[in-house]
């Protein structure tokens, strides 16, 4: 984990609210792995005092790349920041996913796709196949990640209006075929991982959930961000973000 | 170059800049970024004498320039404190300093003798914000009497300086501290958290899984500097100022109220390397304004 000042090269503004920052960092390239979030400072003043939390969406040679939804007061300062601007940056954070030697099953909901995509690439790039399954409300949602094609061998996206592709949940599309004996990683809204939890019991299979919960320190220090789990409560941040499905106790949001 | 080291009862700090319980975890979180020993001390987290599981979840509000905090005081208690994360700062060369919760006084007691043998502690911070089960669940840092009570106790057993936590949810803060006082204290820590609580109006339900909560950060300032500098005129014990300090000006205003030392919890969350920033701006303001020593700052208020 580092703090760095870092350089914005590109920024780049999509429909619906999303927006993708990149950021030079070769300290933090050079450690990042799929499923490992950075911890982002939004403000000079003192306001807002926490950091925003932002999962590593993809890395190159020397570049950090994120990709999130503004929500709140904190996205949308992060939004306002430009080309040549520096950001202060901590990461990168947590535990990642675990590569399982298999074909891949990848189910992201909404901004869940981020760090769904970095894993994605390094899937394929480890020659498994990777069947991305992407759920969004409508077509405009779906435009922030275009090029989903590149880190999938096989694209379902789903729309709740059928918009554009499937109608549906993402995890309506989860079954017996699809399934198959591919290895299960997903990140998204809680009621979307509390269903797809639920779905996966019932088959007698497991997956790997990217959490996310309120942070103060981002580092492990203060359990802010607990979230219950068979072995009681642990931190999204140090313990987390990735956690096993079958290990998660109870959804904060009481899904 | 101005003399910065303070002290707190007979424990020499080289600066007085510290971090605040439960927000610097035990120690070693924040090793990644720089040293701790370039703290004037670690205040660690919160132990208790058995573990704690904490509050439900969510724990973590962020309210305007500021945040409220429920963990419930989770840690691994006394035991695991001794075996694991004590002996995780044996190689780690800095100030460190427990801080004590109970239920009831015999706890503090308990944990301040199992803590004379630890070898890398440099004191005792007392945390009488806790509730005091046997009266009631009130905070024993709300009765003067309680707070001299667990003072003298922990006094009469400790070999190591100590420092008592005062909470700011009381309406006399000037009776507790002069109670710490009274029961032996080498110094007071003020403040803690104030009890507040954030309501999510779309959803109708509190933010936090515990429905109150403490606040932390810029917001509560004004009253912890006013509290600070009450304290200062009724004590003679050296005080440890803390509340929203992000700034080396923030910590100014504390010094010139009259505290010794500061600590800062919620900044360091914003950046882990205020600290080190408000050191040497600290620096430049003694170089700035041609003095000596940090002590002829503290309690400098003009009337
Ligand atoms: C490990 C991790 C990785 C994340 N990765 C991404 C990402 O890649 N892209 C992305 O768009 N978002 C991501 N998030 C969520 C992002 O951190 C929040 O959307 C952001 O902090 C909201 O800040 P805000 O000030 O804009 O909104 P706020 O005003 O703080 O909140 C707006 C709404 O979002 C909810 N919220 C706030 N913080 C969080 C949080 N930390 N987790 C869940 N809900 C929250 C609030 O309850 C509220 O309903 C991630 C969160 C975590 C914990
Ligand atoms: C997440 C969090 C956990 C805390 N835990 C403890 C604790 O275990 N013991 C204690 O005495 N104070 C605890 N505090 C209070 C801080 O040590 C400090 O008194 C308070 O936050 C005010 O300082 P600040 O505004 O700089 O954060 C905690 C504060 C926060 C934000
Ligand atoms: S945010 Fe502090 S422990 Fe996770």
């Amino acid at each position: 984990m580092k703090q760095v000042l870092a350089r914005i090269i590109d920024v780049n503004f999509f429909e619906s609210d999303y927006v993708s920052l990149t950021f030079k960092s070769p300290e933090i390239v050079a450690e990042a792995q799929p499923g490992q979030f950075v911890n982002i400072r939004v403000s000079e003043g003192p306001h807002p005092i926490l950091r925003r939390p932002i999962s590593i969406f993809d890395a190159d040679e020397e570049a950090v790349c994120i990709l999130f939804k503004v929500v709140g007061e904190g996205t949308r300062l992060l939004s306002e920041v430009r080309k040549g601007d520096y950001l202060d940056v901590i990461g990168p954070i947590g535990h990642p996913f675990k590569i399982e030697p298999a074909p891949a099953l990848l189910v992201a909901g909404g901004a869940g796709i981020a760090p769904l995509h970095f894993l994605g690439r390094r899937l394929r790039e480890s020659g498994f196949d990777v069947h991305l399954i992407y759920g969004v409300r409508t077509r405009k949602e779906a435009v922030a990640a275009i090029d989903l094609v590149r880190v999938s061998t096989r694209l379902t996206i789903v729309t709740e209006d059928g918009s554009l592709g499937e109608r549906g949940l993402a995890t309506d599309f989860i079954n017996k075929k699809t399934l198959g004996d591919r290895a299960v990683y997903a990140c998204g809204p809680e009621p979307m991982l509390a269903a797809l939890q639920t779905k996966l019991a019932a088959m007698g299979k497991s997956a790997q959930f990217s959490l996310e919960s309120r942070m103060a320190c981002g580092a492990g220090a203060c359990q802010g961000c607990a979230i219950a789990t068979q072995s009681g409560y642990q931190r999204v941040c140090a313990d987390g973000p990735v956690f096993d499905s079958d290990k998660i106790l109870k959804w904060s949001d009481g899904a | 170059m101005a003399d910065i080291n303070v002290k707190i009862g007979p424990l020499v700090l080289k600066n007085p800049v510290t971090v605040a319980s439960g927000t610097y975890g035990y120690g070693t979180e924040f090793l990644d970024f720089y040293p701790p020993c370039e703290l004037g001390a670690v205040f660690l987290k919160g132990i208790t004498l058995k573990p704690r599981a904490g509050n439900k979840p969510p724990r973590i509000a962020e309210t305007p320039a500021g945040m409220l905090n429920a963990i419930g005081l989770q840690n691994v208690g006394l035991e695991d404190f001794l075996k694991i994360k004590l002996p995780a700062l044996n190689n780690v060369p800095g100030v460190f300093i427990a801080n004590i919760s109970g239920d009831c006084v015999e706890e503090f007691v308990q944990i301040a003798q199992a803590l004379n043998d630890a070898p890398n502690l440099a004191a005792l911070e007392v945390n009488v914000s806790c509730p005091n089960l046997q009266q009631g669940g009130m905070a024993f840092g709300v009765s003067a009497q309680a707070t001299e009570e667990i003072t003298q106790a922990v006094r009469n057993v400790s070999r190591l300086p100590v420092i008592v936590k005062l909470s700011p949810n009381v309406t006399n803060i000037c009776e507790i501290a002069r109670a710490a006082e009274a029961g032996g204290a080498d110094a007071v820590s003020l403040v803690n958290t104030f009890l507040g609580m954030a309501i999510d109006v779309e959803k109708r339900r509190p933010m936090l899984g515990n429905f109150t909560g403490g606040l932390s950060g810029p917001a509560i300032r004004p009253i912890a500097v006013r509290m600070v500098w009450q304290t200062s005129k009724a004590v003679k014990i050296p005080i440890l100022g803390m509340g929203g300090i992000r700034t080396a000006r923030d910590a100014i205003e504390f010094f010139l109220a009259g505290a010794t030392a500061i600590s800062m919890g919620t900044a360091v969350f914003q950046d882990p390397s205020a600290p080190l920033k408000i050191i040497k701006g600290i620096k430049k303001y003694l170089a700035a304004h041609k003095h000596h020593s940090i002590y002829e700052i503290i309690g400098a208020l003009e009337a």
